[in-house]
């Protein structure tokens, strides 16, 4: 490969890295504190913690959807397409868990409050270590690909259900709502650096879920060399035509 | 064809007619009762189809039966399944030689050539087009065997098709108007 | 669909009835509110159900009949059989765990129409959710038991919360209560409702290869 064609993605992933940083140290320095916390400046994380929540719904989207595909056409690409989306499903969901956890710290005082939104993203990446567990409880690949699809998808039509209606049903979340939103929610600066942030955790979403899945493929297609190299011992039919 | 990490075979094309029986052998471990499982429906295959339009009737000595269940149960219960009447089912179990009041003592007593006609039995409900036996005389006695044959016959006379797995020579040799072997 | 293998129920029971007696001797003492009687009641329901209802398919599997099963009837039909089964067996433990905990920890009130209502309708919840669950990992090599329970147990939780907030409706007689209570029984039966749909949907994925 020639300098020019490796400069091209090198350039991209190093934009990507300035930009989260940037994101990072506008969100320590250059906002403002914000108002109508109980602690202003620690509540700065909320920039990471909400895109990281953000980008965690997105993958969680993209492995539910590549499910669907793979129990249609049956192919292992999609199969991996999908757990690696949960991967990094899991990933995002535990960073917003731990952002959250600051938070919570600096806000209410303590790590963990069991406020109905904690319970569902300590619900929901219990989910995700309960599909790798599923999957590493199974041995024949096809079937570990669609138990695993079938059980990503209950749980992807369980989960909303019962992490969104739950905690909005009940007066007794400590969650801030509809911060983001409205309009004397928080200082417009932070929106800039919010969506920045989702759209910098977003790019990086999409290139580790490229990189994986072509790790993944690759692992599949070697797989698929070693078999066909063992056939040597391997069958083929002789039929013969015994009689009348 | 595929399955898990080996690659059991590859290539086979083949066509029965009705009347006919294909007889597959070849050494253990070979791929015959996977064949079989494939062409159940159990097992799918990584390429390649199976065409088949109806009902397969299969006796696997890794398929069982309930062992909480008497005999006559367990066919009354795969008879309801299938839809069919279970009024014929004592004549089954004549058909395969299991005296009649020994279908109503729990599976769980027999022993294993009674299990095996049962097995047998049972993939004769309803009469169903195709037949797929893996290894239909193991645990059989003489009389067993003979019962086996004879079914098969009258099976293949009604127009039905067989696929037979064995490792007996003799009965690859009896039974099979056509034959498959597996494995080098 | 035949229901069978008595047995089961028999070891359930057991089960669920000796967690209560130990729960209650553990606590006849003090007194409690009526929302940690109700958290006690589900938690008990929620033991006995993870430890009787994988049982359907997982005996099938490792008795090596399920094959057969595959083979002779349609995947809906087997599904709907071992629904039943587990709905009858959850119905059954809360018909003999329920009263007993009633005579045992005795909450303030008890508003039978909406306890009755909870209990059917969180009853049928965690069946359709466990059966479900028990379809997936009967298939899988090893480490069944252990892999029900970490399965199940992220489905399974919020919805017994959302049971127990409403058992706290029928347990007390404070108005906030049971007006919560009334949309969570409403919550119960849309998730039953959805969640029997999509496994019924998705049951033909894995039963057949």
């Amino acid at each position: 490969m020639t300098n020019a064609s490796t400069f091209g993605p090198a350039i991209g992933k190093i934009a990507l890295l300035l930009l989260l940083c940037a994101t990072t140290v506008a969100g320590f320095l250059w906002l403002p504190a914000a108002k109508g916390f109980p602690q202003p400046e620690m509540a700065r994380i909320v920039v990471f913690h909400v895109p990281c929540a953000i980008v965690a719904d997105i993958a969680a989207a993209v492995a539910a959807w590549y499910a669907i595909v793979y129990l249609r056409r049956r192919r292992f690409t999609d199969d991996v397409k999908s757990s690696v989306s949960f991967g990094l499903a899991l990933l995002f969901s535990l960073l917003t868990t731990v952002t959250g956890a600051i938070f919570a710290k600096s806000q209410w005082g303590g790590y963990w409050n069991w406020d109905p939104k904690q319970t569902a993203i300590l619900m929901l990446l219990l989910i995700y270590v309960a599909y790798f567990a599923l999957r590493a409880a199974v041995d024949d690949p096809r079937k570990r690909a669609s138990l695993s699809a079938a059980y990503a998808l209950f749980a992807v039509v369980a989960v909303p259900f019962l992490t969104y209606i739950l905690p909005n049903s009940t007066d007794q979340t400590l969650h801030p709502k509809n911060v983001i939103n409205t309009r004397d929610g928080l200082d417009a600066s932070y929106k800039i650096v919010l969506w920045a942030g989702v759209f910098g955790l977003s790019l990086f979403y999409f290139w580790a879920f490229r990189v994986q899945v072509a790790l993944g493929t690759l692992e599949l297609r070697l797989n698929e060399r070693v078999r066909r190299a063992s056939q040597k011992s391997v069958a083929h039919a002789v039929v013969v035509e015994a009689r009348k | 064809m595929a399955y898990g990490s080996r690659v059991l075979f590859s290539g086979i094309d083949a066509e029965i007619a009705p009347g006919q029986c294909l007889v597959v052998t070849g050494a253990n471990g070979a791929g015959k009762s996977s064949l079989l499982k494939i062409l159940a429906g159990l097992l799918r295959p990584e390429s390649g189809k199976v065409e088949f339009d109806g009902r397969r009737g299969c006796a696997a000595p890794d398929i069982h039966l309930y062992g909480e269940l008497t005999g006559d149960e367990n066919l009354a219960f795969f008879a309801r399944l299938l839809g069919i009447s279970p009024m014929l089912n004592p004549a089954l179990l004549t058909d395969v030689g299991l005296p009649p009041k020994r279908g109503r003592d729990l599976v769980s007593t027999y022993s294993s050539g009674m299990r095996q006609r049962l097995k047998l039995a049972a993939s004769l409900l309803g009469a169903p087009p195709l037949l797929l036996w893996d290894e239909p005389t193991a645990t059989l006695d003489t009389a067993g065997r003979a019962i086996v044959g004879e079914l098969l016959a009258k099976h293949l006379g009604q127009g039905g098709l067989a696929v037979v797995a064995t490792n007996d020579p003799a009965e690859a040799e009896s039974w099979g108007d056509l034959r498959l072997t597996i494995g080098c | 669909m035949e229901l069978r293998t008595r047995y089961a129920l028999g070891a359930v029971l057991l089960f669920a009835v000796t967690t209560l007696i130990a729960v209650s001797a553990a606590l006849s003492a003090a007194t409690i509110k009526s929302e940690v009687k109700a958290a006690l009641l589900w938690i008990i329901l929620l033991f006995a159900a993870l430890s009787g209802l994988a049982r359907v398919f997982v005996r099938e599997e490792e008795a090596g009949t399920a094959p057969l099963l595959r083979l002779s009837a349609p995947a809906t039909a087997v599904y709907a059989g071992k629904l039943l089964f587990n709905i009858a067996l959850v119905f059954a433990v809360e018909s003999v765990s329920v009263p007993l905990f009633l005579v045992v920890l005795p909450p303030a009130t008890v508003n039978c129409g909406l306890l009755f209502g909870v209990l059917v309708l969180g009853g049928i919840g965690v069946a359709s959710s466990s059966t479900f669950v028990a379809a997936l990992i009967a298939q899988a090599s090893s480490g069944k038991s252990a892999l029900f329970f970490i399965v199940a147990f992220p489905i399974l939780l919020p919805l017994v919360l959302i049971a127990v907030q409403a058992t706290v409706g029928a347990f007390d007689s404070i108005p906030t209560h049971h007006v919560h209570a009334q949309s969570d029984l409403g919550l119960l039966a849309l998730y039953s409702l959805v969640m029997t749909t999509v496994s019924f949907l998705l049951f033909e994925y894995i039963w057949h290869d």
